[in-house]
């Protein structure tokens, strides 16, 4: 339905491509989350798709139909801004009547259309307020009600909730759900908050250097992220990367297998080596394991043994930094919750790791069973 | 979106304009370094057949011009030139020391209302001739009148308003925390904002000091009616070409104006950045 | 409108002592010689009769005589208003496509930036006197104008040129502070809400009316009245120009009142007059920055 087509931007006077051969394809109906740090590239694609910036290659499609050459305005495309962009001077009714006034609409449609969109998204008591005296989260709602008056078939957000109270966010989140639900939009969303990308989005794009890395449905990038840089972005905080080789231990160590970095040698809860690695100091390999998967544990067969270096309480859960040698390992516990300074073990369990090749791409997830 | 590059029917629009805005300075110019005959011809000359200095030497030595065959500069303007920087230099020192002062003190330690700017853009209303006729009164009985002291004294109080709020609107824009940090360390009041306040507002603090001595150097009025034998500026003394000999000594009041012009110039072109804010009296901040 | 003020705690007291000396030079040299004024014109003080002192009170006789009878008054009261009208609209005008240009980049715009400034550094005197030779029956504006077969304009000899001369003087001098105040203006203006109008089909000059012009209005007001203080007060460039002439044609209130107070020794009525004409503008000033006064005192912007 959208089709982004080895779509490049390039800004005079930087050699690196804001944008870099970005393919994606997004289905009729689907919400994408563009996900990826600041200027990672995602506000340039924004403005390409909807035409305040010229492609310098690359196409981009609506329904097969190229349109890098058809005016703003033709495209049917809305964009709400990361800082609504309402216009301050005006009441909420003529913020909403904008789009069609400027296209010389018949004034009993515009007052039809205006009335109905400011009902659908709850400021039918509001339109003669003032746009200045409104609070984050009306602006962001007269921001999307004047794009919706003008139906475009895809909607473009960009950062919309970053500007927003937390409570505010949670409640424009749901309502962005309904939104979705009964107007049955395209939406791209461009976000560089996880949880809310998870929350809304049906697949994920992630960004990075005006790279696409990867772009998948948010429960299996959730269950498979394919590559390290994935891994790293997803979670609060990220999964923990180990980078070292594996090695069995001595027999009268226990055995077993141990993943080794620097001086650490890191006890995996396996005898048998997985198949798609081989054993050695001279196959490097990434390991990865999520905070949250890390737990206490008293017997000998502990992942990891180390010192408490540093606590942060999250209200309902703390993250540790947990030290062992010149390695720092995050951990997340609901209760108990150690002390600090304290020297703890923790393991995990064997399904719960993940296994990258040297390049950081997905061998496997979870450890072979003894 | 809105930086787009300039299209080429725009070009000629640019060009046009330009060459209204320099044609008078150029004009200006040139007849400043115009020979005599050159002066008042007809039709007049652009540009002077031989270029020179005379209308400029003229302007410290009234017999110079006689090589050419012109007499009648009844005076030097040597006096008027050393007038003019005696005067504005030291009223505009005094307006921004003063200004600085009442500025820490508006910004800091009062509340400003709305009469506060009312009051202040009065003063620059109020139709000079009219400030003028109490001061010719009053400084007729303190025998101030054709004296410098009288002519800064003038200066520095219709420029102290305008300078104060200048000044104010940069104090305004320090965070009070940086002060009040030195305060806490134990230094006075006054070594705070001396030691604090004044160094990060000193660009503030130029401009200011560059647009007061604007404003003076380029006064008229009130050195006209203060003046009589003794005191002389250049506004004043290039009037007086004008009034006296009007006609027949175009280029010796060229060079005078230029001489008054350029350093405005040259002023105006450093503190340009300021500029908008000086003029708006702070509403517009850059 | 201590409300939205900065100070968002008590004044100390002995901050105080920092405003004292600067009251107290406007204390004596400004507020003392407009009080005597103020006083003078009550009376009908002229020095070429009495003393200050010895002159007799005469209540508002000389704002009476001003208001009704004096028609040389009235009419420059209006001359200085269609002055006004007449060259800020042009300024403005200009000032804004100008601005409107510089929003394009292109190349050496610095260098032309202060270019185009540079008029408004000029001195007054200096202003006059250069467009007085522009002006000249043989001057270059003749020369010009003779190439469109217009001949021999005596600008200075009739009252509707003379009052052209001075308007085109002025616009000369002051366009550059409108271009200034403009162009900070725009460059002020947020560009989101553009961009948003664009892609929600608002032509360009919607945009500009619809989006950037409310933006921009604030600034327009605060040049407008600065530049209508700066022609109350237009003195030395009319003076050097045409010195108010032929007859009274170009006489502006300052010239007036200059006139009034150092040609006729009139200083009592001259007063009268000035405080006329600062009563006057300081009503419209203030009434013009009512939608502006917020901006303009909350110097945190």
């Amino acid at each position: 339905m959208i089709e982004l087509i080895d779509l490049t931007k390039e800004y005079p006077g930087s050699s690196q491509a804001a944008v870099d051969k970005v393919n994606l394809f997004i289905e009729k109906g689907e919400t994408m989350a563009l996900l990826g740090p600041s200027g990672c590239g995602k506000t340039s694609t924004l403005n390409m798709i909807v035409g305040l910036e010229k492609p310098t290659s690359g196409d981009i499609r609506v329904n097969g139909q190229s349109i890098v050459n058809v005016p703003v305005e033709k495209r049917g495309i809305g964009l709400v801004f990361q800082d609504y962009a309402v216009f301050t001077s005006m009441t909420v009714r003529q913020n909403l009547a904008f789009g069609l006034e400027v296209r010389k609409t018949p004034k009993d449609i515009v007052k039809r259309e205006v009335e109905r969109t400011a009902e659908f998204i709850g400021l039918g008591n509001k339109l003669e307020a003032k746009a200045r005296s409104l609070s984050g989260s009306e602006l962001q709602r007269v921001a999307i009600g004047r794009t919706l008056v003008t139906q475009p078939s895809i909607l473009l957000l960009d950062e919309p909730l970053s500007n927003l109270e937390p409570e505010a966010r949670l409640s424009m989140r749901q309502e962005l759900r309904r939104l979705r639900q009964e107007l049955g939009l395209t939406i791209i969303y461009v976000t560089h908050d996880q949880v809310e990308a998870l929350s809304l989005a049906d697949r994920l794009a992630i960004m990075n250097f005006g790279r696409l890395i990867e772009v998948e449905r948010t429960a299996v990038m959730l269950e498979r992220p394919s590559a390290i840089q994935v891994a790293q972005f997803l979670g609060n905080p990220p999964m923990n990367i180990l980078q070292g080789y594996y090695r069995e231990g001595e027999a009268d160590g226990g055995g077993g297998l141990f993943f080794r970095q620097g001086k650490v040698d890191f006890k995996l809860p396996t005898k048998r080596p997985p198949d798609e690695v081989k054993l050695g100091g001279n196959q490097f390999y990434y390991l990865g394991v999520r905070p949250e998967d890390l737990r206490l544990t008293e017997g000998p067969d502990y992942f990891v043994q180390g010192v408490v270096t540093g606590l942060e309480r999250r209200g309902f859960d703390c993250v540790a930094n947990i030290t062992v040698d010149d390695l720092e390992i995050k951990a997340l516990f609901v209760e108990p919750v150690p002390a600090w300074g304290e020297t703890v073990s923790l393991s995990a369990p064997a399904d719960k790791f993940f296994l990258y090749d040297r390049r950081g791409q997905l061998l496997t997830v979870g450890l072979p069973g003894n | 979106m809105l930086n787009r590059p300039l299209s080429l029917a725009q070009i000629p629009l640019i060009v046009i304009g330009l060459v209204l805005c320099l044609f008078p300075i150029f004009w200006l110019v040139m007849t400043a370094i115009k020979p005599p005959i050159d002066w008042n011809a007809s039709p007049a000359i652009w540009i002077p057949s031989e270029p020179t200095l005379i209308n400029f030497r003229t302007l410290f030595n009234p017999d110079a011009i006689r090589a050419y065959g012109v007499g009648g500069v009844s005076q030097a303007a040597t006096r008027a030139v050393m007038g003019s920087i005696l005067a504005s230099i030291s009223a505009t020192f005094l307006a921004v020391g003063l200004g600085l002062i009442s500025a820490i003190g508006l910004s800091r330690y009062s509340r400003t209302n709305w009469a506060t700017p009312l009051i202040i853009l009065s003063g620059r209303m109020f139709p000079p001739a009219a400030i003028a006729v109490p001061f010719v009164i009053i400084f007729s009985l303190t025998n101030l009148m054709d004296t410098y002291p009288g002519l800064i004294a003038v200066y520095t109080a219709v420029t102290l308003p305008f300078s104060t709020w200048m000044l104010k609107s940069f104090v305004d824009d320090l965070p009070r925390e940086m002060e009040e940090a030195a305060m806490l360390d134990g230094k006075s009041r006054l070594m705070a904002h001396l030691t604090v306040t004044v160094p990060l507002i000193r660009g503030g603090i130029f401009s200011t000091t560059m647009l007061v001595f604007i404003l003076n150097w380029s006064e008229y009025m009130f050195a006209q009616v203060l003046s009589n034998t003794e005191l002389a500026t250049i506004p004043v003394q290039l009037a007086k070409y004008v009034t006296a000999t009007a006609g027949t000594l175009y280029g010796v009041q060229a060079a005078l104006a230029v001489l008054a012009m350029a350093p405005l110039i040259v002023g105006g072109y450093f503190i340009q950045g300021h500029l908008a804010r000086g003029l708006t009296f702070g509403a517009i901040k850059k | 409108m201590s409300e939205n003020s900065p100070n968002n705690y008590k004044p100390k007291k002995q901050g105080r002592i920092f405003t004292i000396p600067g009251q107290v030079v406007s204390l004596v040299v400004l507020v003392t010689p407009l009080l005597v004024a103020l006083y003078m014109s009550f009376t009908d003080w002229s020095p070429t009769r009495s003393s200050l002192a010895e002159a007799s009170f005469m209540g508002l006789e000389n704002y009476k005589e001003l208001l009704v009878y004096d028609n040389r008054f009235l009419q420059a009261v209006g001359r200085t208003a269609l002055l006004a009208v007449i060259c800020l609209s042009l300024e403005f005008v200009l000032g804004l496509g100008l601005a409107t240009l510089f929003l394009r980049t292109f190349r050496g715009q610095r260098i032309l930036f202060s270019a185009f400034l540079t008029p408004m550094m000029v001195l007054p005197v200096v202003v006059g006197y250069t467009f007085w030779m522009l002006f000249q029956s043989n001057g270059p504006v003749n020369q010009v104008l003779a190439l469109l077969g217009i001949s021999s304009v005596e600008w200075f000899r009739s009252s509707t040129l003379a009052f052209i001369a001075v308007v085109i003087t002025e616009v000369w001098h002051w366009t550059p502070l409108f271009f200034l105040i403009l162009l900070s203006g725009l460059n002020a203006v947020p560009e989101n809400p553009i961009r948003a109008a664009v892609i929600l089909g608002a032509s360009p000059r919607q945009v500009f009316w619809k989006v950037v012009f409310p933006a921009l209005r604030p600034v327009i007001i605060v040049a407008f009245v600065i530049r209508a203080m700066e022609v109350i007060k237009i003195f030395d460039e009319v003076f050097l120009l045409t010195r108010g002439g032929p007859g009274s044609s170009t006489e502006t209130i300052s010239l007036y009142i200059y006139k009034l107070a150092f040609n006729d020794f009139q200083l009592a009525y001259g007063a009268a007059a000035a405080f006329l004409v600062l009563a006057g503008s300081l009503l419209m000033i203030h009434l013009l920055m009512i939608p502006v006064r917020d901006q303009l005192l909350d110097n945190r912007g």
